[in-house]
């Protein structure tokens, strides 16, 4: 603190006080040691005169209490005065993003949620935190996510996740038709999410390529004693779109635009992609506005593909 | 006798000071205010019950600047009132935390789902106000919200709410669209709201198409609304039967107008009901190799002028 400007030292040690619990919870010496860093206010402090801010704070509205963790008691800002009630829609949207993740065994992502709740928390007033609490124990689930549908999966995905962690090969086993089953091994890679599907993915030892199985197909997983170490080969794909297509284009996270037209009659774009046949995907519904430029190999490589769509009319 | 050992211990217990600086601060957190409305505020209280000195106001609020505060002169320009800009009782999001909610952000928008899109959208406004809205980390995080996960704008998203309530009306409507460099009216009934490349499409019924119509909605200029009697509409419904082979055995999800008719292990047998002809052309054409249009057959022969076409830029 500047000691050239005229300020209050016990308004500034209320105010320290209430920045300190807003960022933790605090012990009462705690407190007092963090005084002793400011250099301005910094001396010993009594108990009595920090109880006697934090019933400052309480006489303001603050909702202060203290909890028991062993021999000491900590205190805790627990919420703002006069907070504003959140919508009903507010309240059912975070009950549903928490049964979302615990369905979709995203443990450490629901960890970081809850984090974030509770720190939210202190700026909703006690009728919002019943309302997210009812909606918590509503058991009718997910409005926008079908928990049953997902819910005979979670030990498949958490094997999966946990096979991808640990970069262990594995035999996936799945059902090809009402009745066979199949398997391929897989270096696995990633869970990925598309419309509210989930989808297993990882590297085909057997193509070389990108896999991906959607989950409801997915009867077992087996992990296999190799170390995974193979990664996805990258490329690098230049192409040009035009008409609508060129206008109205939004690029994508790997895209980046080389050349455009005045008005945008074309576009240049470059594309780094390791999931080849999800990029052909991409492109092969812009019909002939779309021309793969460079590599040669691609363009040769994406000849084959609609020689082969082709072939399938004759 | 009673009320004044009463009163004597509530003032044992607090320090009148710090009593006055929070309420200063939660005073000017609400609203701007000048000195008379602090001084009307202490006046009223039933506690301080007087107002304070101007050198003694000066005081606190260089108190709250000091903390961290940043509390604006009073001029002719703010109305000769204090004016909060920021302070640091804010709620405080780490690095992380903002990357843990872009995570679970990207998984709800990985759904295609306005609706639920637009929740997100209204949770993060509902906790805005208790936010540094200039902290790097938050200017980070709302540009990819709005960029990078939905490219789109303020007023794109306040228009798709209305059209929102419109479509769960079915209300019939007029828009003026932005088409080449002019504007052209479409009398439409409004169906859903739909996310394509991370844009927002209206999906509506016109009487001068027969396919649904998929119209930009940062491109909807004018909204009107119209009677139903100038708008009823009918609209033709394809059926198209379609072979998928390969990857997509082990990878299709049927859309909500699919039927999958036959499942084999190296092939499945879609029926599909079809309201865009074009929209579905685009699904064929991205399944590639992997699928064959079996009917109807003009759209099979569309399907390979297309290949054709795309052939020719090749060779």
């Amino acid at each position: 603190m500047k000691r050239n400007l005229k300020v209050s030292s016990t308004a500034y040690r209320v105010l320290y006080l209430f920045n300190l619990l807003n960022n933790n919870d605090c012990t009462i010496e705690e407190i007092i040691n963090s005084y002793i860093y400011e250099p301005y206010i910094s001396r010993d402090y009594s108990s009595e005169v920090i109880l006697k801010y934090i019933n400052t704070l309480r006489r303001c509205g603050f909702v202060l209490y203290r909890y028991n963790s062993g021999e000491e008691f900590i205190y805790k800002l627990d919420r703002f005065p006069d907070v504003p009630d959140i919508s009903d829609n507010t309240a059912k949207f975070i009950a549903d993003i928490e049964q979302y993740l615990s369905s979709l065994s995203k443990d450490k992502l629901l960890d970081s949620f809850n984090r974030f709740i509770n720190k939210l928390l202190k700026f909703y007033s006690s009728s919002s935190r019943e309302l997210i609490e009812k909606y918590r124990n509503n058991t009718s689930g997910c409005s926008f996510f079908d928990q049953n549908k997902f819910s005979k999966y979670s030990n498949l995905i958490r094997y999966f996740d946990k096979c991808c962690v640990d970069e262990l090969l594995v035999e996936v086993f799945y059902q090809s038709s009402n009745d066979q089953k199949e398997s391929l091994l897989m270096e696995p890679k990633s869970i990925e999410f598309e419309n509210k599907n989930i989808f297993l993915c990882g590297f085909n030892l057997k193509s070389k390529k990108k896999e991906s199985i959607l989950i409801d197909f997915v009867i077992d997983i087996k992990q296999l004693p190799n170390k995974a170490r193979y990664s996805y080969p990258k490329s690098k794909i230049i192409f040009k779109l035009s008409g609508d297509f060129s206008q109205n284009y939004t690029l994508h996270e790997n895209d980046k635009l080389l050349e455009s037209s005045p008005h945008n009659e074309f576009i240049v774009i470059e594309s780094t992609y390791y999931d080849l046949d999800k990029f052909y995907r991409r492109i092969l519904k812009y019909g002939r506005h779309c021309e793969i430029l460079k590599p040669d190999s691609q363009r040769q490589a994406f000849r084959d593909v609609l020689l082969k769509a082709l072939v399938n009319y004759v | 006798m009673n009320e004044i050992k009463e009163a004597q211990k509530t003032f044992d217990n607090l320090s009148i000071t710090g009593y006055r600086i929070i309420q200063i601060f939660l005073l000017l957190e609400k609203a701007p205010r000048s000195e008379e409305d602090i001084n009307s505020f202490f006046e009223n209280d039933p506690l301080l019950a007087r107002p304070i000195s101007k050198d003694t106001l000066g005081i606190y609020l260089n108190t709250l600047r000091e903390i961290g505060c940043e509390i604006t002169r009073p001029t002719k320009k703010n109305d000769y009132k204090y004016v909060l800009k920021n302070h640091p009782f804010k709620l405080t999001l780490t690095k992380d935390d903002y990357q843990s909610l872009l995570e679970i952000f990207k998984y709800l928008c990985s759904f295609n789902d306005w609706k639920l899109i637009d929740n997100v959208l209204l949770f993060i406004e509902s906790y805005e106000n208790c936010l540094d809205l200039e902290s790097d980390n938050y200017v980070d995080f709302h540009n990819y919200i709005l960029k990078d996960i939905l490219s789109t704008t303020g007023t794109s998203v306040i228009k798709s709410r209305k059209l929102q309530d419109y479509c769960d009306q079915q209300q019939p409507l007029k828009l003026a669209y932005k088409y080449n460099k002019g504007f052209k009216n479409f009398n439409i009934i409004p169906e859903y709201i739909l996310i394509e490349n991370k844009k927002l499409y209206l999906c509506c019924l016109s009487s001068e198409y027969e396919d649904q119509l998929y119209l930009r909605i940062d491109k909807i200029k004018n909204i009107d609304l119209i009677s139903l009697s100038d708008s009823k509409i009918s609209q033709k419904i394809l059926k198209a039967k379609f072979k998928l082979t390969g990857q997509f055995c082990k990878a299709f999800c049927p859309e909500s107008n699919d039927e999958i008719i036959l499942r084999t292990s190296n092939e499945i047998i879609v029926e599909s009901h079809i309201r865009n002809k074009f929209k579905f052309i685009q699904r064929i054409l991205a399944y590639g190799e992997n699928c064959i249009l079996i009917e109807p057959l003009y759209l099979r022969d569309q399907v390979v002028s297309t290949f054709k076409e795309m052939l020719e830029l090749y060779s």
